[in-house]
C-alpha cells in the first residue's frame, strides 16, 4: 500500500514533468522561440528548407480570378505575369509576392503604424507609440481615404489584396515562413489599406528630416547671418541639377514672411538624431546623340538602407494596355522604377523641406492651441495598442492644422527626432494616391503621359529621370514642395503664427525640370536641384555636389556610349575630396613640416605622404590609403570645427559639411565668420598636420586595414538577427562616389535601360527575390552585385516569348472553371 | 526493437498532429512493453532521438546545410550539424520522459 502510493506520486512526477516539458517546448520565452515546435523536423523551421522558390510548373485554382493568368517565371524567380485584365494583374501579383514575401509585407507595414508590440510585446511599445505619435497610422488613413475615392486604384488594391490572402489562405504551420516561426505568430488578412500603409513607410524614409531643432540652437547661440553662412542654401562649388543658368518662365506664387523673427523656446537637454545625408541615389539619361545606338538611355541606383529581404522585388506586368518591367515594392502593385515598351524612368530622392517643426502653446488641459491671436481646439484621436502578453494600451494623440504635437510638454521623446511640445507638419499627412500615380506612369507611352502621371504623385518627393523610344529625355521633379518665404523651415517655426503655415504647394508645372537640354544629358545625384535663379526656397540641405559632379563630367565626355559605360559610372569609385583636394592638403602638410622642423611625431609621416602622392584616389575595397584619407578627413573636420563645438557643448548644433570644411581651409570661405567663432588664427598647416597624424595612428591600430573593413556593405535582415543577416561585404565605394557604398546604405537597385526598339534593360539589386532565409536564393543576387555584374531584363511582349526562357509556368485558375 | 516502434508511431502521427503527439507515441510503446525504467527512456529517448535526427538530417542534406547553419547561428551552436544533433536531442528528451511515465503507469496497473 505504502510502496503503491508511491509509485503513483513517481509515475504522477514523471506524467507531469512531461507535459511541462512539452509545454515549455511549445512557447516562447523571451526572444527565445518555442524550441520543440521550432525544431520539429515535421512541421517547424526544418520544413522551411522546402519551400521552393521558384514554384513547379502547375495549375492553382485561385477564387475571384476572372479569367486565366500566366506566370512565368525565369531562372532568378522573377514572375513575368501575363494577365487579361487589371484585376487579374493586381491579384496575381499580390498572390505572387507574398509567395516569397509574404512575411516582409506583414511586418513592415505593422511597423509603419506601430504594431511591433503586437508581435514581441511590451519591448517594442516606445517604437509604436513614436510611429502613432508622428502620424503614420493618420497618414496612411487619409491616403487610403483617396485610393478609396477613385474606382480604379480601389478596385486594384482590392485585388491585391485578394491575391495576397489566395496565398495566406492556403499556408499550414507547415510552410508558414520562417520569422513567423522563429517569433511565433501567424498571418492576419492582408487588406487594401495596407497598402497605403507600406507606401506611407516608404515616404517616412525619404522625406522625414528636418535639422530645425539643430539650427534653431545654433541661430540662438551664432546669430542667423552666421547659421546662413556655415549651412548655405546655395552652396560652393553648385553643381545643380538643372543646368546651371537656366531661366523660369514663370510667376512664382507668394508666402510672406512674417513680420517679427521669432525665437523658440529651445528645449536645451533635448537630443536630436542628425540627419543621414546618405540616403541618396543616382540616375540620369544621355540623348541619342551620345549613344553608339542612337537611341537615348537612363540609368538609375536608389540609395537605400540595404536589407534582407530587399526593400524591391523584381517583376514583369502584362495586361491589355500595360507591359512593364522593373521593380515593384512588396505591398504596392505599381511598377516603381522601370521601363516599358516605349519610355524607362528612375527616381532619386529630393530631400528636404517636407517636414517642419513649429513650437505648438497648449492651454492647461491640451484641448486647445495658440494660433493667429485665438485659441484653437486641438483634435484628439484616441488609438489603441495590442500587446502581446499584456492588456491592450491607449494613447491619446493632440492634432492641430499642422499636425500632430508628437510629444506633450512634460512627456519624454523616442529617438528624440522631434523636441517635445512641438507639432510637425510633413506632406505625408496629405492626402495622396500614389497607386493612381503610377497607373499613368506604368502605362505611359511618351514624355507627356509621363508627366500627366508624375503630376499627381505627391510623395515621396523626388527627382525623376526620364528616357523614351521618342528620343526624348527629361528630369522633373514632383511631390508636395510648401511655398515658402526664404529660410521657411530652416529653424523650428512659431504655431502661433499663419505666416509660417503650409498655405499651398508649387504647381507642377513650376517645380524644377529640363527636356531635352542642349548638354545632351540630364542627371540628379541629390544635390540641390536648381541654382539662384530658381525663384522658390525648398530647403537647405542636399546632399553634397560630390557624386554629381563625377557624373556630369563623365557625362560630359561621353560619345560612342553603350550600356557598359553606364554600367562603369554606377560602378564607379572615384573619391570626390581627393581628387579635388588631396594634393593641396599635402603640399600644406608637407610645408608645415618644413616650417616646424622641430615639430616630431611618433609616426612615419613622409612615409604616408608619399602612399597618399602614389594613391590612385579610388576608393576600392583593399585600399588602405583609401581608409588613410577617409579618417584623415572625418579627423580634419572635427579638429576645424572643435572651437565651435567647444563652445556649444551641449547646445544641439550641427558641424558644417565637407565642403564648406574645405574652402574655409583652402579658399577663404567666410574668412571672417570663421575666425569670429574660432576667435584664434587657426594654423592650416597644423590642423592638417595634427589630423593626418591621427589618422595614420588610427590605421595602425587596425588589425586589417583594407577600406572595405571601415566601409562594406553589410546587409542586415530586418530583424538585425545575425543569423539571418550578411557577413560585410568586401566591395569598392564610398559615399562620395557614384557607387556610393556605405556600409548599411548603398544602391538598393542598379539599372540601366537602352531605348531602342525593343527596349534593353540590364539591372541587379543587392538580395534575392525570396525572403525565405533557408534558401540559397535569399541572397542570390548579391555576389553580382557587388562584381557589377547586371542580368539582362527581358521585357517579353507576349506570353508565347516569355515560354522560351521559363524555368517554370504557374497557370493561376479562376476556381470553378 | 521498441525504439524503432516509438519511432514508426511517432513519424505516422507527427504527419497528422502536432509535434508534442511524439510523447504520446513514446508513452504508448513504454506502457505495452516490459522494461526498467532505465531501459524504456533509453528506448523512448532514442525512438524520438533518431527519427528527428533522421527527419532533419535528410532536410537539413537536401538544403546543402544552409539552413542548418542559419539555426546553428541562432542558437550559437559552432556548426550546422549541431542544429540537426540538438533537434535529435530535444525530440529525444521529451521521448525519454514521455517514456518513462509511461513505464511507471504500467508498473503500476500491472501490480494492481
Amino acid at each position: 500500500m505504502h510502496s503503491s502510493m508511491k509509485n503513483w506520486l513517481y509515475f504522477l512526477l514523471s506524467f507531469l514533468a512531461t507535459i511541462l516539458l512539452v509545454y515549455a517546448l511549445n512557447t516562447r520565452i523571451g526572444s527565445t522561440p518555442p524550441i520543440g515546435k521550432f525544431l520539429d523536423p515535421a512541421g517547424g523551421i526544418w520544413q522551411n528548407a522546402r519551400i521552393p522558390t521558384i514554384p513547379e510548373s502547375q495549375t492553382i485554382d485561385i477564387p475571384g480570378l476572372k479569367d486565366e493568368v500566366w506566370v512565368v517565371f525565369n531562372d532568378r524567380a522573377v514572375p513575368h505575369i501575363f494577365a487579361k485584365n487589371d484585376h487579374d494583374l493586381h491579384l496575381a501579383s499580390g498572390y505572387i509576392t507574398a509567395q516569397h514575401r509574404l512575411w516582409q509585407m506583414e511586418f513592415a507595414t505593422h511597423a509603419s503604424i506601430g504594431r511591433i508590440s503586437e508581435i514581441v510585446g511590451p519591448v517594442a511599445m516606445n517604437y509604436d507609440r513614436h510611429q502613432r505619435r508622428i502620424g503614420m497610422l493618420h497618414g496612411a488613413r487619409k491616403a487610403f481615404e483617396t485610393m478609396n475615392q477613385d474606382e480604379w486604384s480601389r478596385n486594384a488594391v482590392e485585388a491585391y489584396s485578394k491575391g495576397v490572402n489566395a496565398w495566406i489562405d492556403q499556408l499550414t504551420h507547415k510552410n508558414l515562413p520562417f520569422e513567423y516561426k522563429l517569433l511565433d505568430y501567424k498571418p492576419e488578412p492582408w487588406s487594401p489599406f495596407k497598402t497605403a500603409i507600406f507606401y506611407m513607410n516608404m515616404s517616412k524614409t525619404l522625406t522625414f528630416s528636418s535639422d530645425a531643432f539643430n539650427l534653431s540652437h545654433m541661430k540662438h547661440f551664432l546669430g542667423e547671418e552666421m547659421v546662413h553662412v556655415l549651412f548655405p542654401t546655395i552652396p560652393p562649388n553648385n553643381e545643380p541639377i538643372i543646368t546651371k543658368g537656366t531661366t523660369w518662365d514663370f510667376n512664382p506664387l507668394i508666402k510672406q514672411k512674417p513680420e517679427v523673427p521669432f525665437t523658440p523656446q529651445i528645449v536645451k537637454n533635448a537630443e536630436y538624431s542628425q540627419r543621414n545625408p546618405n540616403i541618396g541615389s543616382n540616375n540620369w539619361a544621355i540623348d541619342g546623340s551620345k549613344t553608339t545606338s542612337g537611341a537615348a538611355m537612363m540609368a538609375t541606383d536608389p540609395h537605400l538602407t540595404l536589407s534582407l529581404p530587399s526593400i524591391w522585388y523584381e517583376a514583369q506586368y502584362n495586361a491589355p494596355g500595360i507591359n512593364a518591367y522593373g521593380i515593384t515594392l512588396p505591398g504596392v502593385p505599381a511598377i516603381i522604377m522601370g521601363f516599358n515598351e516605349k519610355i524607362a524612368w528612375g527616381n532619386t530622392n529630393t530631400g528636404g523641406g517636407s517636414l517642419d517643426i513649429y513650437e505648438i502653446e497648449l492651454n492647461d488641459d491640451n484641448s486647445a492651441y495658440f494660433h493667429d491671436g485665438e485659441w484653437k481646439p486641438t483634435k484628439q484621436v484616441i488609438e489603441t495598442f495590442i500587446v502581446r502578453g499584456e492588456e491592450s494600451r491607449k494613447d491619446t494623440i493632440y492634432f492641430t492644422h499642422h499636425g500632430p504635437i508628437s510629444y506633450l510638454p512634460h512627456e519624454l521623446t523616442f529617438e528624440a527626432d522631434i523636441p517635445v511640445g512641438h507639432a510637425i507638419s510633413w506632406i505625408a499627412h496629405y492626402p495622396s494616391n500614389a497607386i493612381k500615380s503610377f497607373y499613368h506612369i506604368n502605362r505611359a507611352q511618351n514624355l507627356d503621359e509621363f508627366r500627366t502621371g508624375l503630376s499627381t504623385l505627391t510623395s515621396p518627393t523626388q527627382n525623376y529621370v526620364f528616357a523614351s523610344v521618342d528620343g526624348d529625355i527629361a528630369i522633373q521633379l514632383n511631390g508636395f514642395h510648401p511655398v515658402r518665404w526664404e529660410h521657411q523651415g530652416k529653424f523650428i517655426g512659431d504655431g502661433r503664427d499663419s505666416a509660417y503655415d503650409w498655405d499651398e504647394f508649387i504647381p507642377f508645372e513650376q517645380l524644377p525640370r529640363e527636356i531635352n537640354p542642349a548638354r545632351g544629358f540630364v542627371s540628379s545625384a541629390n544635390q540641390i536641384p536648381f541654382d539662384a535663379n530658381y525663384p522658390y526656397y525648398f530647403d537647405w540641405f542636399f546632399a553634397p555636389q560630390a557624386r554629381a559632379t563625377i557624373i556630369n563630367n563623365t557625362l560630359s565626355n561621353l560619345t560612342n556610349a553603350t550600356h557598359r559605360d553606364m554600367i562603369a559610372l554606377q560602378m564607379n569609385s572615384d573619391n570626390y575630396w581627393a581628387n579635388n583636394w588631396l594634393e593641396i592638403k599635402l603640399d600644406s602638410v608637407e610645408a608645415y613640416l618644413a616650417y616646424n622642423s622641430d615639430a616630431s611625431f611618433d609616426v612615419d609621416i613622409a612615409d604616408h605622404i608619399e602612399r597618399l602622392r602614389n594613391w590612385n584616389r579610388i576608393n576600392e575595397a583593399q585600399s588602405e590609403e583609401a581608409r588613410l584619407f577617409d579618417n584623415w578627413q572625418r579627423f580634419l573636420r572635427d579638429e576645424l570645427w572643435r572651437p565651435l563645438s567647444d563652445s556649444l557643448k551641449e547646445v544641439p548644433h550641427l558641424k558644417p559639411s565637407l565642403n564648406i570644411s574645405y574652402e574655409v581651409l583652402f579658399n577663404e570661405y567666410a574668412e571672417n565668420e570663421y575666425h569670429q567663432i574660432m576667435q584664434q588664427n587657426s594654423e592650416t598647416g597644423k590642423v592638417l598636420t595634427e589630423s593626418l597624424v591621427k589618422s595614420i595612428e588610427y590605421l595602425a591600430k587596425q588589425a586589417d586595414k583594407a577600406w572595405w573593413n571601415q566601409n562594406g556593405s553589410k546587409i542586415n535582415h530586418l530583424l538585425n538577427i545575425l543569423a539571418l543577416n550578411e557577413p560585410r561585404l568586401q566591395v569598392n565605394g564610398s559615399k562620395y562616389s557614384p557607387n556610393a557604398i556605405n556600409n548599411f546604405q548603398g544602391p538598393s537597385w542598379r539599372m540601366v535601360v537602352e531605348m531602342t526598339n525593343p527596349v534593353q534593360a540590364w539591372g541587379v539589386y543587392p538580395g534575392g527575390q525570396t525572403g525565405n532565409p533557408s534558401s540559397k536564393d535569399y541572397n542570390a543576387f548579391i555576389k553580382d552585385w557587388s562584381e557589377g555584374n547586371y542580368y539582362e531584363l527581358k521585357l517579353h511582349r507576349d506570353y508565347e516569348s516569355a515560354t522560351v526562357d521559363a524555368a517554370s509556368i504557374v497557370i493561376l485558375n479562376p476556381s470553378g472553371k | 526493437m521498441k525504439w524503432i516502434l516509438t519511432a514508426l508511431i511517432a513519424f505516422v502521427l507527427q504527419l497528422f498532429l502536432p509535434w508534442g503527439i511524439v510523447s504520446v507515441a513514446a508513452f504508448v510503446v513504454a506502457m505495452r512493453f516490459d522494461q526498467s525504467p532505465l531501459q524504456a527512456m533509453g528506448n523512448g529517448f532514442l525512438g524520438i532521438a533518431l527519427l528527428w535526427l533522421v527527419w532533419s538530417g535528410i532536410l537539413s542534406y537536401q538544403n546543402e546545410g544552409i539552413l542548418a547553419e542559419r539555426i546553428a547561428m541562432l542558437f550559437s551552436l559552432p556548426s550546422g550539424i549541431l542544429a540537426v544533433i540538438v533537434t535529435a536531442l530535444v525530440g529525444g528528451i521529451v521521448g525519454a520522459l514521455a517514456a518513462l511515465s509511461g513505464n511507471l503507469l504500467r508498473n503500476l496497473t500491472r501490480k494492481v
